[in-house]
């Protein structure tokens, strides 16, 4: 048996012998020195009281889906999913987004804050000064999972109404490809159904691209047409086609929006879903004038995503005329 | 006697040390015609103090404890309704905070803090380069004007993100967020936002006529469109505070020494100036 010691603080044991609680051996801060497990040269650094960080808070990054929860059990939101090729500029619409907010509000939108802000972070960095690039750029989405950024916004006529909280998908190009391959991995798909806004953006880049524009287009008309057959795309699915990078088309002789995009893809699948809107966005122009500025389209898409919730509008036949008077007045003031 | 806490936050350099510092002087030499006054000398006044010297001394006020706080206990007397009540401020580096927002967690012990905290005053550094972000189409816009551009000022070194990039907006945004997530029930809190070394913003000819409000919204302005949006949550007031003065060095500084103390300080509000420095802990503690 070892001498006697003690590791209480403030007890005085190991200088006069007294036990500051009084129990003698008894105490459970006294211990043998020869057999504390603590060897000499191994003393556990005791944490300082300012350096014991304990409480975990929210790690600001993109939420995979399991982690929406933190938004979508606590507020109205919207569901924005985007899907498309590697490198089609989903990443560079979020980076915009969020950069148009470090420098003001946004037309009538203001910054009600975001649970993700390491995310867009680590999103904008290659269009910032830090990252020693000459020219802005995105760093591409490498996740094979499914995650989704959060911008809280509120419209500065209605600062006392709460804010609307978008939920906006940032799923890799990889992973779109991926689906568009396997049947299984499109399956996995799946829950973009609950999406308040579905979304397939064109790589505009490649439009312009003669050689790469038949394969671009291929790859969109496939998607859609895998979707279907999967059952991830229905008659209820309202999908918006998105053209990206207009500023390299908006010029273009050989390229006719109509004919190239909307009237093919309306022909083949506006019977097969519910609706299809197009448009066209340049988040980050390579050469802004006075028809493409910086977030040319983005303004649109805002209001659009900021319209009050509403329930889905299906294609149901108009109720039949009653014979009695009464029941038709609901349905005459309709009309 | 009833308790008051105020936490003071900011990341590093923003100014919160200089403002206790000048706020001590004030209590210790005030009258009962301001709005707080000094009820007591009694208890540990040795950091105050310190700090206190090195502000009448015309020296740079810094911490004797660089990485930690140092509680900072005033015994006050409320001079609008008589009552009297000890004032705490834990004097929190600023590095606290960083790593608040870097590491993505506190400690148990600031946890508590802010449980018992009754109105926040948050510092803003006006000069610091990194409170918005630096956008390279910004820069090379205005590289162009000059006929330069950027490519010949990097070095083609590339660096991947780190969270020392981020801008100081995005931190005190979020830091605010921890306590909306964390402490739901503290909620709505009151804020004094101190935009410190206000005499730097007044000497610039670009932000001479600014009122806090305005510069806030100009150079920080991802915060403030946050605070504007939460006013539910936070209670906030603005104010442009040089606690210092004005420069230590060069011909301001004669003239600084000419002043008394208490005249060094300049409080801006939105419409007003004074050297009435316990109006923004006033406001958070009311």
């Amino acid at each position: 048996m070892g001498i006697r010691k003690c590791n209480q603080p403030n007890c005085k044991f190991n200088e006069d012998g007294k036990c500051l609680e009084g129990l003698g051996e008894a105490c459970t801060h006294q211990f043998d020195e020869e057999s504390n497990p603590i060897e000499d040269n191994t003393i556990e650094e005791v944490p300082q009281k300012s350096h014991t960080y304990a409480i975990k808070l929210f790690s600001g990054d993109y939420l995979a889906l399991d982690e929406i929860k933190i938004i979508t059990h606590k507020f109205s939101y919207k569901l924005i999913t985007i899907l498309g090729n590697p490198n089609c500029g989903k990443t560079t619409l979020l980076a915009t987004l969020y950069d148009l907010f470090q420098v003001g509000p946004f037309y009538e939108f203001m910054f009600s804050g975001s649970l993700t802000q390491i995310g867009f972070e680590k999103s904008c960095h290659s269009s910032r000064l830090p990252s020693g690039n000459d020219i802005p750029d995105t760093d591409r989405t490498s996740s094979q999972t499914f995650q989704y950024a959060h911008l809280a916004l509120k419209k500065k006529d209605a600062l006392n109404k709460k804010a609307i909280n978008l939920l906006i998908s940032n799923i890799s190009g990889e992973r779109y490809m991926d689906a568009l391959e396997r049947s299984q991995s499109m399956k996995e798909f799946s829950f973009i159904k609950k999406s308040d806004f579905l979304i397939i953006m064109i790589d505009g880049s490649k439009i312009a691209n003669l050689k790469e524009r038949s394969g671009e287009l291929f790859n969109t008309n496939a998607f859609i047409q895998k979707a279907i057959e999967e059952g991830v795309f229905d008659k209820q699915t309202d999908l918006k086609i998105i053209l990206s990078k207009w500023d390299l088309l908006q010029t273009d002789t050989t390229f006719n929006f109509s004919e190239t995009i909307e009237e093919p893809i309306n022909k083949k699948f506006q019977n097969r879903v519910n609706s299809i809107a197009f448009t066209k966005i340049a988040s980050r122009p390579l050469k802004q004038d006075e028809d493409v500025k910086l977030a040319f389209g983005i303004h649109d898409l805002l209001i659009e995503w900021c319209e009050p919730k509403q329930s889905k509008v299906y294609r149901i036949d108009p109720p039949k005329k009653s014979s009695r008077s009464f029941s038709n007045y609901k349905f005459n003031k309709e009309k | 006697m009833s308790e008051k806490n105020i936490l003071f936050a900011g990341l590093p350099s923003s100014g919160k040390t200089t403002f206790i510092a000048a706020f001590w002087h004030f209590l210790t030499d005030s009258t009962s015609e301001n709005l707080i006054s000094l009820n007591s000398l009694a208890g540990d006044n040795g950091y105050l103090n310190g700090i206190c010297r090195q502000w009448l001394n015309f020296n740079p006020v810094t911490r004797t404890n660089p990485n930690g706080e140092e509680i900072v206990a005033m015994n006050i007397k409320n001079n609008q309704n008589g009552q009297n009540a000890i004032l705490k401020i834990p004097d929190y580096s600023g590095e606290v905070f960083r790593n608040i927002f870097d590491l993505r967690e506190w400690s148990t012990l600031f946890d508590t803090l802010i449980d018992e905290t009754d109105g926040i005053v948050l510092f803003v550094n006006p000069t610091e380069k990194m409170n918005r972000p630096q956008f390279i189409t910004i820069e090379n816009e205005i590289l162009g004007l000059f006929g330069e551009e950027l490519y010949a000022k990097n070095t083609g070194d590339k660096k991947s993100w780190n969270v020392a990039f981020v801008p100081h907006q995005v931190k005190l945004v979020d830091i605010l967020q921890f306590i909306e997530y964390k402490k739901p029930k503290k909620l709505p809190l009151k804020i004094t936002i101190v935009i410190s070394a206000w005499d730097l913003v007044i000497n610039n000819n670009h932000t001479k006529n600014y009122s806090p409000v305005r510069f806030l919204s100009t150079y920080l302005p991802l915060l403030f469109q946050f605070l504007v949006c939460n006013e539910d949550k936070y209670k906030v007031e603005y104010f442009g505070v040089s606690a210092q003065g004005g420069n230590y060095d060069g011909i301001e500084a004669n003239e600084l020494m000419r002043k008394k103390p208490e005249q060094r300080i300049l409080v801006r509000e939105e419409d007003s100036i004074t050297n009435n420095i316990a109006k923004p802990i006033f406001w958070a503690m009311e």
